[in-house]
C-alpha cells in the first residue's frame, strides 16, 4: 500500500520519495508503521484518511486506504 | 562600533540636500536596524496626522543588524513610512541582495524626505551618493528599468531596489522590488516612494560585512554549518525542494486554504496549481538570497519563455489562485509577473480582485461597471486583464487600486462583509479559522493583517515536534491545540511576537531562527555577540523586540487608532463554507477575552490599546510616553 508523505515528511524517506510504499497483508496501526519507515510521529501534524481527518495514535489503516500525512507548515 | 557602518544617508527630495548621520553606539544598541530604526525615526521626525501620499511622510529604508553577515537567512532590511493603505504605521520586509549590498556601500539606513519635482532615483556607490534624473524610467516596467540603471551606470553588478508604474500610479498597495525577485510587498511602500517622484535606489558596494564583525570566524564558522544543516534538516529541506508553493496542497488538505475570498478551505481545482504541477509546468531553477543556503526562490517560464521576474511564492498562488477560485498555474504565473513588472502587493491584488468577483457575484458590480468584463469567480483571463488595470488605474482597476475598505466605502450595500481586511490592509492567505494565533495576529498587528507576527499554530501543537522542542528556551513548555486562545497561548503570542519582532530588527528572516528547527535560539544569541561586543542575552533580544513593536503601535495610538481596530473581518466569525474544516469559526468570544489577556501581558492601556507609561519607560521608551502627553 501507499502513504503521501506532504510537507517536510518525505525528508525522512530513504529516497525523499512523497510515497511510502509498503506491504500490508492485514490492518495494520498507523504509527506502527510510520514507526518501522522512521517516520517521527512528533512530525505528523494531520492524517487524512479517505478523506477525512483522523487521529495518528488511534488509526487502523487497510490495504484499500488512501493515506495522507502532513506535517505542520507555516509562514510564506 | 562592530557590526556595524553606524552610518545612514538622509535625503530630503524637496531640496535635493544628502547628509551622513553617524549612529552612536549608546542609540545604535537600543534600536539596532530595521524595524526599530525605523520606528524611532518615524515617531521623532514625522508629525501625527500627515497625508501618507504627502511630501509630509519620512520614508525609512533600513537595514537589520546582522544584514549581510555570511549566516544563512541574515538578508533582510526593512520600509518603513506611513502606510497609504491602512494610515497606519507602515512596513515591509524583503531578502535578497540589496539590503546586504547597501552594508557592503557602507550604510545601514536611508531616510527619505520631502518630494522631488521630478522623477530622479538615488545611486549609492562607496563613497559617493547623487540623484539622477528618472524622466527615461518613469511609466516603464521594472526589468526594463532594471537593465536601464545598470547600463547607465556600467555595471551589471549594481543592486536595484525600485516601484514600478503601479507605484508612479500611487496604487494603495504598490509595492516595491529588489533584483525583480524580492519584494517589499506589503502596505504600499511603493506608492510612498511614488509620492515622492523617487523610482529607485541603486547601490553597490566593496566593503563585506566580516569587515564589520568583532569575531568574523565565528560567523563564518555559523554560516558553513548552516550551509551544511540544509541538507540534514527537515524544514530547510522541504525550502529548498519546494519553496513556500509546497503549502498548497497540505493546507488545501487541512481545509485552511482560503478559496473564493475565504468563503471557503479547500480547493476542488488544487491539484491543477500545486507544487508538483508548478514543478512540472513552470519551474527552471531555484535562487537564494545573499548567503542563504536554502534556496527557497524559484525562477520560472511564463508563456513558454523564461521569466525576468521570480516565480509566484504560495501567498501569490493562493491570492490569485484559489481566493479567486483560479484553478490555472498558468494565469497565476502571468498574473505574477505582471504583478512584479508592474510592482503590486500580489496578496492585495488577489483579495481586491477577489473583492470585485464576490461583488458581481451578487450584484453590487456590474458588467457596466467592469466594461463588459465577466468578473465571475474562476474567470483566469478577468484575474489577469484586472492585474493590469489595477497597476494602471484602468476602469474599475481604478477603484480596485484603493483597496478593498475603500472600495467597499464607496460601492455600498453589503460589499463591506466582502472587503477582508484588518486596519484596511487586505487578509494574506493563511485561514484564521485553522490558526487560531495567526488570526489573533491579523488583528492586532500595528500594520494591519499579516501572517508573519508570530510562529503559526501548528509548529507548537505537538510536544515531540522538532519546532516545538526548539521553543523551550523561550519558556514555552506546553503544546497548545491550534483550536485555542488560553491564556498560555497568549503567553506564547506574547513571546512569539517579540521573537518575530527581533527578527525584524537584526535581520534575520522568517524561514531562519527557532522556533523554526533550522536556526537555534542559542546560534541567534551567538550570532549578535560575534557581530558586536555587546555580550547580549536572549533576554536582551526579547526585549529589542517589544520596544520595536511598543513604537509602532505608538505611532498608531497618535494616529487615532484603539482597541475597536484590534479584530477581525465579520466573514471569520462565520462557518467555512467547505473542507476539512465545515462548519468552523473563529470565536468572538473567546477572541474578546483572549485579546484582554495579551494586553495585559504587553502592558497596553485595555480601551485605547495604547502602552502604558509604566510599560514604555521599562523599554527605555519614555522619549514615546512624553510624545503622547
Amino acid at each position: 500500500m501507499k502513504i503521501y508523505l506532504g510537507g517536510h515528511l518525505n525528508f525522512y524517506h530513504p529516497q525523499k520519495d512523497k510515497w511510502l510504499e509498503f506491504k500490508a497483508n492485514h490492518p495494520m496501526l498507523l504509527s506502527g508503521v510510520l514507526d518501522n519507515a522512521g517516520i517521527p510521529l512528533g512530525e505528523v501534524h494531520l492524517v487524512v484518511i479517505n478523506g477525512e481527518k483522523t487521529d495518528l495514535q488511534k488509526t487502523v489503516i487497510s490495504e484499500q486506504d488512501e493515506i495522507k500525512l502532513f506535517s505542520a507548515v507555516g509562514g510564506g | 562600533m562592530f557590526g556595524s557602518t553606524g552610518k545612514i544617508i538622509r535625503v530630503n527630495l524637496s531640496t535635493r540636500e544628502i547628509v551622513i548621520e553617524n549612529l552612536s553606539e549608546e542609540f545604535y544598541r537600543l534600536y539596532p536596524g530595521g524595524k526599530a530604526l525605523a520606528g524611532y525615526i518615524l515617531l521623532n521626525e514625522m508629525p501625527a496626522n500627515v497625508d501618507p501620499l504627502s511630501p509630509e511622510n519620512v520614508l525609512v529604508i533600513a537595514n537589520g543588524l546582522l544584514t549581510g553577515a555570511p549566516v544563512s537567512t541574515a538578508t533582510r532590511y526593512i520600509v518603513s513610512a506611513k502606510s497609504p493603505l491602512t494610515n497606519a504605521y507602515g512596513e515591509s520586509e524583503a531578502g535578497g541582495f540589496w539590503g546586504p549590498e547597501l552594508k557592503m556601500a557602507g550604510y545601514e539606513a536611508i531616510v527619505v524626505k520631502g518630494k522631488s519635482p521630478e522623477p530622479v532615483y538615488l545611486w549609492v556607490r562607496d563613497g559617493v551618493i547623487e540623484l539622477r534624473s528618472a524622466d527615461h524610467l518613469w511609466g516603464q516596467k521594472t526589468a526594463e528599468v532594471q537593465e536601464l540603471i545598470r547600463s547607465e551606470l556600467g555595471d551589471q553588478k549594481i543592486r536595484v531596489l525600485q516601484i514600478g508604474p503601479a507605484g508612479e500610479n500611487l496604487v494603495r498597495y504598490a509595492g516595491i522590488t529588489n533584483d525583480l525577485r524580492h519584494f517589499n510587498g506589503r502596505n504600499g511602500m511603493g506608492a510612498v516612494m511614488g509620492s515622492k517622484n523617487l523610482r529607485a535606489v541603486a547601490v553597490r558596494g566593496n566593503t563585506r560585512y566580516q569587515k564589520l564583525a568583532r569575531d568574523p570566524k565565528t560567523l563564518i564558522t555559523m554560516g558553513r554549518t548552516l550551509a551544511k544543516r540544509v541538507k540534514e534538516n527537515p524544514q530547510a529541506w522541504s525550502l529548498q525542494n519546494t519553496g513556500t508553493p509546497g503549502l498548497v496542497e497540505p493546507l488545501n488538505t487541512g481545509g485552511i486554504l482560503p478559496t473564493r475570498n475565504f468563503l471557503q478551505g479547500a480547493f476542488e481545482n488544487v491539484d491543477n496549481i500545486k507544487w508538483e504541477v508548478y514543478e512540472s509546468e513552470l519551474l527552471t531553477a531555484r535562487r537564494s538570497c545573499y548567503a542563504c543556503a536554502i534556496r527557497c526562490k524559484r525562477e520560472i517560464r511564463v508563456d513558454g519563455e523564461p521569466s525576468a521576474y521570480g516565480g509566484p511564492e504560495y501567498e501569490t498562488i493562493g491570492s490569485l489562485g484559489s481566493n479567486c477560485g483560479v484553478g490555472d498555474i498558468h494565469a497565476i504565473a502571468k498574473a505574477n509577473e505582471l504583478c512584479n513588472a508592474y510592482m503590486l502587493d500580489s496578496i492585495s491584488t488577489g483579495m481586491s480582485i477577489s473583492f470585485a468577483m464576490e461583488c458581481f457575484e451578487h450584484g453590487l458590480l456590474t458588467l457596466e461597471d467592469t466594461d463588459g468584463v465577466d468578473l465571475h469567480f474562476g474567470n483566469a483571463e478577468a484575474m489577469v486583464m484586472m492585474v493590469e488595470w489595477i497597476a494602471l488605474r484602468k476602469g474599475i482597476g481604478d477603484l480596485l487600486a484603493e483597496g478593498v475598505k475603500r472600495a467597499a466605502e464607496k460601492i455600498g450595500g453589503d460589499a463591506h462583509y466582502f472587503a477582508l481586511h484588518v486596519k484596511g490592509q487586505e487578509l494574506p492567505m493563511h485561514e484564521p479559522r485553522g490558526k487560531y494565533n495567526v488570526g489573533m495576529g491579523y488583528a492586532i498587528s500595528e500594520i494591519g493583517a499579516d501572517h508573519l507576527v508570530v510562529a503559526h499554530d501548528g509548529m507548537l501543537a505537538n510536544a515531540e515536534g522538532i519546532p516545538f522542542k526548539n521553543a523551550k528556551p523561550l519558556g514555552i513548555t506546553e503544546p497548545q491545540s491550534v483550536l485555542s486562545l488560553n491564556n498560555e497561548k497568549m503567553r506564547q503570542f506574547y513571546i512569539l511576537e517579540k521573537v518575530t519582532s527581533f527578527e525584524k530588527v537584526i535581520g534575520y528572516c522568517f524561514f531562519g531562527p527557532a522556533p523554526r528547527s533550522y536556526i537555534k535560539m542559542d546560534e541567534v544569541v551567538d550570532s549578535v555577540n560575534a557581530a558586536t561586543d555587546w555580550d547580549v542575552t536572549l533576554d536582551d533580544l526579547l526585549e529589542v523586540g517589544e520596544r520595536a513593536t511598543n513604537m509602532a503601535r505608538v505611532f498608531n495610538y497618535r494616529e487615532g487608532f484603539a482597541r475597536k481596530d484590534d479584530t477581525l473581518p465579520e466573514r471569520l466569525f462565520s462557518p467555512l463554507e467547505s473542507g476539512a474544516l465545515k462548519g468552523e469559526s473563529y470565536p468572538r468570544d473567546e477572541f474578546e477575552s483572549a485579546l484582554t489577556v495579551l494586553y495585559g501581558l504587553k502592558g497596553w492601556d485595555q480601551e485605547t490599546g495604547c502602552p502604558t507609561r509604566e510599560r514604555l519607560e521599562a523599554l527605555s521608551l519614555g522619549w514615546a510616553a512624553d510624545l503622547l502627553d
